[in-house]
């Protein structure tokens, strides 16, 4: 069987000798302008450590130095040569176009979780403690205020850096002293503007510890926004 | 070659609540989590709670919405208000009987991400 | 400022789950996926092959996991 990587151009460039999964050479399958890049297996691999994640990962990073990657998703298998020749060719426009966008780009991650005030991410509190709401009413308001004061926090944070971006993804909040979760689709020659920003809104928001990671392919921006929109890949569940 | 840590650009101090997912990620990797009854018992719990809990979000969320856009006379925002309060404070005494972490009721869907 | 073993087994955790959130939710997509509807929710789009993948041997893949030395990964 056989593991993806990614899906790229420049098919004319000879591929890395970096190895992937298990040691194996790297491979590929080619349609016209689109370059699958592969392994090939016997086993099937089912059961990966994480350091597997991280040989993957250094796959699609060296492609990345030298062309636009499609990153696969981790776990991306076909059977043969045939199979991935038939998605290349049924979905070929879509990975151009996908292709075109993230070219020159890599992906930047932000997290920001709640820190007590004062430190710069010394210690993170949990929900401030409030006074005990005395009515269902006080309740209900103080519950709308929070997420009031989140919202704006999370957009003091997220505006300013999505403004520096090609493309921006935010995710909803997944715990409650989470204030942001987004990933942004930065041009390679924008990394260091993008870092500075990070330190100055961490600088005006001691309440918040600023975590920047990258860079990364661009796993969160190789669906079409439109198709997104129809699937989503995160729950939608009271997200805003 | 570069290591995982050069991937922060921009970290603070305190890296640990940054680091939180892991713990469960690691112990899914590396298959830790026993069949035992115990565990079993309280994966159940944890579960029903976590249904639970979403449940409850959502209708809060839902209530917060209606109160926002406004139209809601007083005793109904007060009615709304006291059921909320009233399930989330047994919502806490759920967990605390069943010894179960706000974290832990945050399901790892993997793809869908985190339930709540 | 001197960095601890711990701290750089801090920063590793901390870019592994940056990491593990991207390629398991991120990225193409390709072959035996389902798309689920759950009652009250969008369709959901789940990537069976990524959730199967989130159990650890790492015997089947031939690999040997290094001892955590603090090299880089090479």
């Amino acid at each position: 069987m056989i593991w993806v990587y990614g899906i790229c151009d420049r098919p004319d460039l000879p591929l890395p000798r970096r190895r992937g999964l298990a040691q194996a050479p790297l491979d590929s399958v080619r349609a016209d302008a689109l370059l699958a890049v592969i392994s090939r297996h016997v086993h099937p691999p089912s059961e990966p450590a994480l350091d597997s994640l991280w040989v993957h990962e250094r796959v699609v990073e060296r492609l990345m130095a030298e062309r636009a990657v499609l990153p696969m998703r981790f776990g991306s298998k076909v059977d043969d040569d045939e199979a991935l020749t038939a998605v290349l060719e049924v979905r070929q426009r879509a990975f151009l176009a996908a292709l075109d966008r993230v070219r020159g780009r890599v992906e930047l991650g932000v997290r920001v979780l709640r820190s007590s005030a004062g430190g710069n991410g010394s210690a993170v509190a949990a929900v401030p403690a409030v006074t005990p709401p005395a009515t269902g009413r006080d309740y209900l308001l103080g519950k709308l205020q929070e997420g009031k004061r989140v919202d704006k926090t999370a957009a003091a944070i997220h505006d300013p850096l999505a403004a520096l971006a090609v493309d921006s993804r935010r995710q909803p909040q997944r715990s409650a002293d989470e204030l942001l979760r987004a990933s942004y689709l930065v041009e390679r020659g924008g990394i260091a503007r993008f870092r500075s920003a990070v330190d100055r809104l961490q600088t005006a928001h001691p309440d918040a510890a600023i975590l920047c990671t990258g860079p990364w392919p661009t796993y969160s921006f190789v669906e079409d926004p439109t198709r997104l929109a129809a699937t989503p890949g995160t729950p939608t569940i009271g997200a805003r | 070659m570069d290591s995982p840590a050069d991937k922060l650009l921009n970290a603070p101090l305190d890296l640990d609540p940054f680091a939180r997912d892991l713990r469960r990620l690691d112990d899914a990797l590396t298959g830790r989590v026993r069949a035992d009854p115990e565990n079993v018992e309280r994966g159940l719990a944890q579960l029903v709670l976590t249904i639970i809990e979403l449940l409850r979000q959502i209708m809060e969320r839902q209530a917060i919405r209606r109160v926002e856009a406004g139209g809601l006379d007083e005793a109904t925002v007060e009615r709304l208000g006291s059921t909320l309060m009233a399930l989330e404070s047994r919502m806490e005494e759920l967990k605390q009987a069943f010894g179960i972490e706000d974290e832990e009721l945050n399901l790892d869907l993997g793809p869908l991400g985190r339930l709540l | 400022m001197t960095v601890t073993r711990e701290d750089i087994a801090r920063q590793r955790e901390v870019a592994l789950v940056d990491l593990v959130d991207r390629l398991l939710a991120g990225g193409v997509v390709i072959g035996g996926d389902l798309t689920l509807s759950i009652a009250d929710v969008d369709l959901v789009y789940v990537g069976l092959r990524a959730l199967i993948t989130s159990v650890a041997t790492a015997d089947e893949m031939g690999l040997s996991l290094p001892p955590a030395s603090g090299r880089p990964f090479g």
